[in-house]
């Protein structure tokens, strides 16, 4: 929104105050000033001049070589224009002056002549469309006057208003808002521009006939009709306003009710009075079904939540919102119906919001403006149509609906709670005088008041004792305030072992893996979904989605690490990366309306090369990340049914944890890998980090040490190819209790074995923490190995 | 949020200058501008001198050498009614600090969007 210093002056005088301090002290108390726009800044430099002298340019035909005197200097200029003779008064623009933002006059030669300054014509300074040639001045002009003065209505410092900052204060939505803020930061009287007075020279004391049928739709309608109306474009003075606070003038009626809503924040409607069906007017809810075709030639149909002004035969308009084209004024317009009111907010709102049409009245009215208003309104509509149209004449009395009247809201508090509620010792004279420059009254009584708050600051915004705080907290100047270190006792806050125990899984994959962490949305959509062949039903649908594309939430981090890689293969050969986040799963069974959060660890491990042996890469950073969090009891098992259509179903396993399902490792299946475009080979983990938080040990207890003797024992066994190692391991752990540990040294195929066999060498620990093993022992428990796995069908090398 | 008797907005301000000052390592200097959120009252943004341009004026601070860093606030008395607390006796204020906000000043980055990309061009820089 745009304030005008014009408009402001006219309240309350700070032409004695830059404008940027003026935006500065607002920005710090009131809402926030987003720039300052100078119109026409220009007319600064551009002097009324007197030409005393005109002749031909000595080298050119169409030019002219002028002399011009603003009263104090005489200038040489050379111009083009051939409207001007010796003895007119011009515009003429100083070397400096910035005609726009390009375009600086600098002293120039002209065809070998110097020439210094330029006489604007109208065009050129944005004054109107007029071309034909310069500006000449009336003969009685002084000389040395600027354009500025000249032309005042062309001038303007305007500041634009964050309407973002300003959603809670209806009473700021108009310049007179400003005004008493402004009035109250650099303590200056405030005026207001209604003269109350003009009521009493309206002659015709007729009522206009109101009715207002559902009371809630308008706590308060007010109407004036006004005869005497010549419609036509407005006075210059009034063109120039409703330019300056960003409107297209359109006629003097409208000129005027749109000024007085930017000027007293109410927003204003006329009706052509000959045009309304029946004598009277009224205020209801619109039926369902009804239709409104409005200003803007759109026809609407209603519903009753709408509410509509309606003459004897249907509504003349969509109220707060926009005007309905059967009662719209024009040319012809002799007798108008001037409306200001109060509706009911929400209403307006869901209106505006229906029929995608926010207007400047409709953006006002929902924000809860005072009932108060209306009548001033009225009476500065009339005074200013008086002013555009002297031949107006108010036709009725002001008609006003305004059964029940607005409460006065009074607030309870003290000086002692705004000094402590603030942390600084502000006097309670400082306090007070605050408070009242904001037009509150207060009841004192030592430390207590009893606060009156001003009928436009009452509706909705200020209300609590914590509000008037925040009144002298802004005025007096939260830089005003001296900081302050609580003082209150300290304890160390409680561990987040689960947090702690995150970092620990971040640290090690970044650290011993040298994986790169990334992020991805807690949002997925149905596109990927459906290409990862993953069940979409099965995730949560957001009500109102950041995009089409995102609209459900995440059950895996596996789609994220899919196209992570992806999109990360065009700019790496080979990478390896995390993410730890966590899923949202529909907790079916229990509560529908619950989500269970579940957080979850996936990497993987990406090289160009095709074929190569990133499966084994994945499950050894998976068991090594397993064993670093030091969890108990976990193992790594082959998986051949029951897996995820994007997992590759040769070489896929389950992550098992104290005997349940907790993830799994998987290389990526080649359909899918296709259909991404993945072009290399691809192994991903997903590991339920809130299963491995329960079985991962956290408290260390120092072990004695291997005292006796351990006795290695090393065997070959012959195996399918698809067998998986861990198969055979299991076989072996069950050896007995003298068999410390059991791992894989190496893999071969090729000559001598068969080709479509491959052979597992494995080496094996036997130990005792308690004697040293004799000969027997070792024997027994190598025979038990080998038949276990002879009677499992494998053969030994 | 800190809740305790008699928190003021100037021990608000004490917390956040402080906390800023450990986070970036040097000293900076803040201000509150009322700013509404029905949760608050009074309610601020508060904002922090430019860390690119150090105050002078840029484009990261649209040449007012402030940035808009995080809403804050004293915890309005219907949220403290509402978590059980008595508003007569305990008071308190609350503030958002996005992590986003804070890395982007520090290492002056400029995208927002570059956090949730999966991108390790990005990620590798730091």
């Amino acid at each position: 929104m745009w304030i005008s210093l014009k408009i402001i002056n006219r309240m309350v005088d700070i032409s004695d105050i830059a404008p940027e301090e003026v935006a500065d002290r607002l920005t710090m108390a009131t809402a926030e000033i987003e720039g300052i726009e100078y119109l026409n800044k220009s007319f600064q430099t551009i002097y009324a001049a007197k030409l005393t002298k005109v002749e031909p340019h000595p080298d050119a035909d169409k030019l002219t070589l002028c002399e011009a005197d603003t009263g104090s200097e005489k200038f040489q200029v050379v111009c083009g224009a051939s409207n001007h003779k010796t003895g007119d008064i011009v515009a003429l623009a100083a070397v400096g002056t910035k005609i726009s933002e390009d375009f600086e006059i600098k002293k120039a030669k002209i065809r070998g002549v110097e020439s210094s300054g330029m006489f604007c014509s109208e065009k050129e300074l944005g004054i109107s469309e007029d071309h034909s040639g310069i500006i000449i001045l009336p003969p009685d002009t002084v000389l040395g006057t600027t354009l500025d003065k000249i032309y005042p209505e062309q001038v303007d410092i305007l500041l634009e208003i964050d309407n973002k900052s300003i959603t809670h204060r209806p009473d700021l939505w108009g310049h007179e808002g400003f005004a008493r803020e402004i009035g109250a930061l650099f303590n200056r009287t405030v005026k207001s521009p209604v003269d109350r007075t003009v009521e009493s020279t309206f002659k015709n004391k007729d009522n206009l006939e109101v009715e207002v049928k559902d009371l809630e739709s308008s706590p308060r309608y007010s109407a004036l009709a006004v005869k005497g109306i010549e419609i036509k474009e407005s006075p210059e003075w009034l063109k120039g306003m409703v330019r300056s606070i960003g409107m297209r003038p359109i006629n003097n009626i409208v000129d005027i009710t749109n000024y007085v809503m930017v000027e007293l924040g109410e927003p204003m409607h006329a009706f052509d009075k000959k045009k309304l069906r029946g004598d009277k007017i009224f205020v209801r809810y619109a039926k369902d079904g009804e239709t409104l075709t409005t200003l803007d030639d759109k026809t609407h149909k209603l519903t009753s939540e709408d509410i509509v002004i309606a003459d004897i035969e249907g509504p003349i308009a969509l109220a707060g919102v926009m005007g309905g084209a059967n009662s719209e004024i024009d040319e012809s317009t002799t007798e108008i119906v001037l409306e200001a009111a109060c509706f009911n907010p929400v209403n307006i709102r869901k209106t505006a919001h229906r029929f995608g049409v926010r207007t400047e009245a409709s953006m006002r009215f929902e924000k809860s403006i005072s009932p108060e208003v209306t009548t001033d309104a009225l009476l500065r509509c009339y005074e200013l149509i008086k002013e555009a149209i002297p031949s107006a004449e108010a036709a009725s009395s002001i008609a006003d609906h305004y059964p029940g009247k607005m409460n006065t809201v009074t607030i309870h508090t003290s000086t002692d709670y705004i000094r402590r509620k603030l942390g600084e010792n502000i006097d309670d004279n400082r306090i007070t005088g605050i408070i009242e420059s904001l037009s509150f009254k207060i009841k004192k009584t030592g430390n207590e008041m009893e606060i009156e708050v001003p009928h436009f600051r009452a509706t909705k915004d200020v209300s609590i004792a914590d509000d008037i705080v925040e009144e002298v907290g802004r005025i007096y100047g939260y830089d005003n305030i001296t900081p302050s270190a609580p003082l209150v006792p300290c304890v160390p806050p409680a561990k987040n072992d689960f947090r702690f125990f995150e970092r620990r899984i971040k640290d090690i994959l970044t650290e011993s893996f040298s994986m790169v962490e990334v992020m991805g949305y807690s949002f997925t959509g149905d596109q990927i979904l459906n290409m990862l062949e993953i069940n979409e039903e099965k995730e949560l649908r957001l009500r109102n989605p950041l995009s089409s594309e995102q609209d459900r939430l995440r059950r895996s981090l596996i789609p994220d690490i899919v196209t992570f890689i992806q999109y990360n293969q065009r700019y790496s050969e080979n990478f390896d990366i995390f993410e730890l986040g966590r899923v949202y799963i529909k907790n079916d069974r229990k509560s529908p309306d619950l989500i269970v959060e579940n957080t979850r660890a996936a990497g993987a491990v990406f090289i160009k090369k095709p074929s190569s042996p990133v499966f084994y890469e994945a499950k050894s950073i998976a068991s090594g990340l397993l064993e670093q969090m030091k969890v108990k009891n976990f193992k790594l098992v082959p998986v051949k049914e029951a897996i995820p259509p994007y997992a590759h179903p040769g070489r896929s396993m389950r992550i098992i944890v104290e005997g349940e399902d907790a993830g799994l490792i998987f290389e990526l299946h080649p359909a899918i890998s296709e259909k991404f475009e993945i072009n290399g080979s691809a192994a991903i983990f997903d590991i339920d980090l809130n299963k491995v938080f329960k079985a991962a040990k956290r408290e260390i207890k120092f072990k004695e040490l291997q005292k006796f003797p351990e006795v290695p024992f090393e065997i070959s066994v012959l195996t399918e190819k698809n067998t998986y190692s861990e198969d055979i391991l299991s076989i072996i752990r069950k050896g007995g209790r003298y068999i410390k540990s059991a791992e894989v040294v190496s893999i071969y195929e090729g000559a001598p074995i068969p080709e479509d066999r491959k052979s597992v060498s494995v080496k094996v620990v036997f130990a005792s923490s308690e004697k040293t093993l004799t000969h027997n022992e070792i024997e027994e428990t190598q025979n038990k190995i080998i038949s276990d796995l002879k009677n499992a069908g494998y053969s030994l090398r | 949020m800190m809740v305790d008797r008699d928190i003021s907005v100037s021990n608000l301000i004490y917390v956040m200058k402080k906390l800023l000052s450990e986070i970036f390592k040097r000293d900076v200097h803040v201000r509150l501008r009322p700013g509404y959120f029905p949760f608050v009252e009074p309610g601020f943004e508060l904002d922090i001198n430019c860390l690119i341009c150090g105050g002078t004026g840029c484009s990261v601070c649209k040449q007012t050498g402030w940035v808009e860093l995080l809403p804050c606030g004293l915890v309005h008395p219907n949220v403290l009614k509402h978590g059980g607390i008595d508003p007569e006796k305990w008071s308190g204020f609350a503030f958002g600090l996005g992590l986003n906000r804070l890395i982007m000043m520090k290492y002056g980055i400029n995208d927002i969007r570059h956090f949730l990309s999966g991108d390790i061009r990005f990620v590798k820089q730091f």
